[in-house]
């Protein structure tokens, strides 16, 4: 099934470049932010999360 | 795993370990990590333009991810970021440009190379340099060792003495003025640099910040991760519509850096300013080496030489990362021990000028920010009219500092001192100051600084007056409003300093008696209000439960003159209470309960700001 899926990404790679850029940057950017949050609840939990604190 | 458009065979753990590692490093030191991620793909088989689409789409999320965390820990300066990244997306065109150009006449891989390894061995032995005149200054006055970063150069302070308007203020960076034409200026160099060597350029905007624009440390960092947001999605979005960007790759790896970079931004709270400069300073001059294998494999046609540049990157990056994550684990661990129940470390403001009454409150401060287990810094204010040695204050504050075994940054400001330190303060959890008392006819009506500072600050501020040693403490409790930060800092206080704690509730004339007063007695008026008795009890419970001894008292009459009588009979040496102060015209014609105590009290006081509760 994922061999599937990447076979699909290399497609759309080759056929729609501007797709695939599109996509990629997407991706990542939905990832990063959701990975973000969900790092800050980790922590939160661990008990070592910290405030603002307008700068060092 | 395999990569259809790369054609590789690659193990999951290895690239989450990769991510791992960049993450880490790009928290911790504001860089992209191109220059690590790079090599290690091509290594393991990726062919070099998917290595560096792949990487770039990689580095984007772990920004994402880091600057997120810093701006959590207020290290993200967002209006400094984007004047940089106007200068810096014209620079790297400009950059660019050159590169096209020097392709035509033939010279663009030397020169290229050539620059590379002059800016990363220029910078990282700048920066070493740097830490190592800090390093023996420190040998010169063992006091400046809690001294633990120096902000701005002399470079950064002929930047700031540009008077091009438009000028801008930048708090978060703690710059008061500077010409936007500087910032653009900066962010052109560095872009320029950027777009030339075809890099990321986090490991040249880092520096620059901080030697150039005078930023802080861990505010460079944060910015820098700001900046490669923008730039890595541009390039990842370039690459991508080559086809040279393997998306699961890449995702695999913001997941490993997604956890780096929590770890190498939080690092940033334990490791301070000059020893990140060094670790950074390091790490770049290695990579530098690797650049230098890299040429002689090229002019030499020894390819394995470039492998060893590999192998020799992958090295420092792992051994860095184990360095900090090793640093952090500690930091966390330790602060636990010094202070289980505050969730994260205070920030304690020590103002002195260097008299005698400025280093008592240094010492209390002190006491203080060990039994917190504080972030310190220490701020001295250059008065115009009374020029003061910096030096000699920093070696006598430092000489009371290393008695306690704290650490403290170093912050000078040059300004009407009252001001500068109330500017400066807001930031903080807690200002302390000294105060020599009110000694003039003018300073009696008026007040002085202190008093100045206390009816308009925006922190909780302690003055320290005749002596830094506290043995029994006053706390008011009357204001409903700040009741309970009063408290619990009272609590604390006495807990750290190990010393009695007296909970004083002053009832107001006419809530006892509208005609006179009935002085009744403490013990009459909690039988009196039977509900009194039950809140004095369980603020007895409370201190108990913290190992405090406390007591709580009733009087009734006039707020400001029972407290002063009160401390004067239990002989306190500190009164906590809360700001009850009135801002603005109302504050000058009414004046305020707290700033009346700090004029007229002889004993420190704490005054607890409204944003404590």
């Amino acid at each position: 099934m994922i061999g599937g899926f990447l076979e699909m990404l290399a497609e759309i790679s080759g056929e729609n470049p501007t797709l695939y850029g599109i996509i990629v940057v997407a991706t990542i950017l939905v990832e990063g932010l959701l990975l973000a949050l969900f790092m800050e609840l980790v922590f939160r939990v661990l008990g070592i999360e910290v405030k603002e604190i307008p700068h060092h | 795993m395999y990569l259809p458009l790369a054609g590789v065979e690659i193990s999951v753990w290895l690239l989450l370990a990769i991510g791992f590692c960049v993450g880490v490093l790009a928290g911790f030191f504001g860089i992209g990590g191109g220059f690590i991620v790079t090599p290690a793909l091509n290594i393991f088989g990726f062919p070099m333009a998917y290595a560096i689409g792949t990487d770039l789409s990689q580095i984007m999320g772990n920004s994402i991810v880091a600057t997120f965390k810093h701006r959590k820990l207020g290290n993200v300066d967002l209006r400094l970021g984007f004047f940089m990244i106007i200068g810096t997306a014209i620079g790297v065109e400009a950059g660019k440009e050159v590169v096209l150009y020097l392709e035509e006449i033939g010279a663009v891989g030397s020169v290229v190379r050539a620059i590379y390894i002059l800016l990363l061995g220029g910078t990282g032995a700048y920066m070493l340099f740097d830490y190592w005149k800090f390093k023996k200054e420190e040998e010169v006055g063992e006091e400046k060792k809690v001294v633990t970063e120096r902000v701005g150069s002399r470079l950064s302070e002929m930047v700031h003495r540009i008077n091009l308007p438009p000028k801008v203020a930048l708090p978060t960076s703690k710059i008061e003025s500077i010409s936007v034409w500087a910032i653009l200026l900066v962010g052109f160099i560095t872009g320029f640099l950027a777009g030339f060597l075809g890099v990321g350029g986090g490991f040249i905007r880092m520096p620059a910040m901080i030697y150039a624009l005078g930023v802080p440390t861990t505010i460079a960092i944060g910015t820098d991760l700001f900046e490669i947001i923008f730039s890595s999605a541009i390039g990842a979005f370039l690459y991508a519509t080559e086809g040279r960007v393997e998306i699961v790759a890449a995702v695999v790896m913001v997941c490993g850096s997604a956890i780096g970079a929590q770890i190498g931004a939080l690092a940033t709270r334990y490791v301070r300013g000059m020893k990140i400069r060094f670790y950074f300073a390091l790490t770049i001059l290695l990579a530098a080496l690797s650049v230098v294998l890299k040429q002689l494999a090229v002019s030499l046609s020894m390819p394995v030489l470039s492998t060893y540049a590999g192998y020799l990157i992958l090295s420092v990056a792992g051994l860095m990362t184990l360095n900090i994550t090793l640093s952090t684990v500690k930091g966390v661990i330790e602060e636990r021990a010094v202070y289980p129940a505050v969730k994260r470390r205070l920030r304690i403001l020590l103002a002195t000028g260097g008299s005698h009454h400025a280093l008592r409150a240094v010492r209390l401060g002190a006491r203080i920010a060990k039994g917190y287990g504080a972030e310190v810094t220490l701020l001295v204010v250059r008065d115009p009219k009374e020029e003061i040695p910096v030096a000699e204050v920093q070696r006598s504050a430092g000489k009371v500092l290393k008695e306690f075994g704290v650490r403290a940054e170093l912050t000078v400001r040059r300004g009407n001192p009252a001001k500068e330190i109330l500017k400066e303060s807001k930031d903080y959890d807690l200002l302390v100051i000294g105060s020599h008392g009110t000694r003039s006819v003018t300073e009696h009506l008026l007040g002085d600084n202190a008093t100045r500072i206390v009816e308009n600050m925006r922190t909780s501020t302690l003055v320290v007056k005749r002596k830094a040693e506290v043995n029994k403490i006053l706390a008011c409790v009357n204001l409903p409003r700040y009741r309970e930060a009063v408290v619990m800092r009272a609590i604390e206080l006495a807990k750290i300093l190990n010393v009695p704690l007296e909970f004083l509730y002053v009832l107001p004339e006419p809530l006892m008696y509208p005609i006179r007063r009935l002085h009744l007695s403490s013990e009459e008026i909690m039988e009196l209000y039977p509900e009194k008795r039950e809140a004095a009890e369980e603020l007895i419970e409370m201190a108990r439960r913290e190992g405090v001894n406390a007591s709580v008292k009733f009087r009734e009459g006039i707020p400001e003159e029972e407290i002063l009588l009160e401390k004067r009979k239990i002989g306190a040496d500190l009164v906590i209470l809360g700001d009850s102060g009135w801002r603005g015209i109302l504050g000058e014609l009414i004046g305020s309960l707290s700033g009346h105590i700090v004029k007229h009290a002889r004993v420190s006081v704490l005054v607890v700001h409204r944003k404590a509760s």
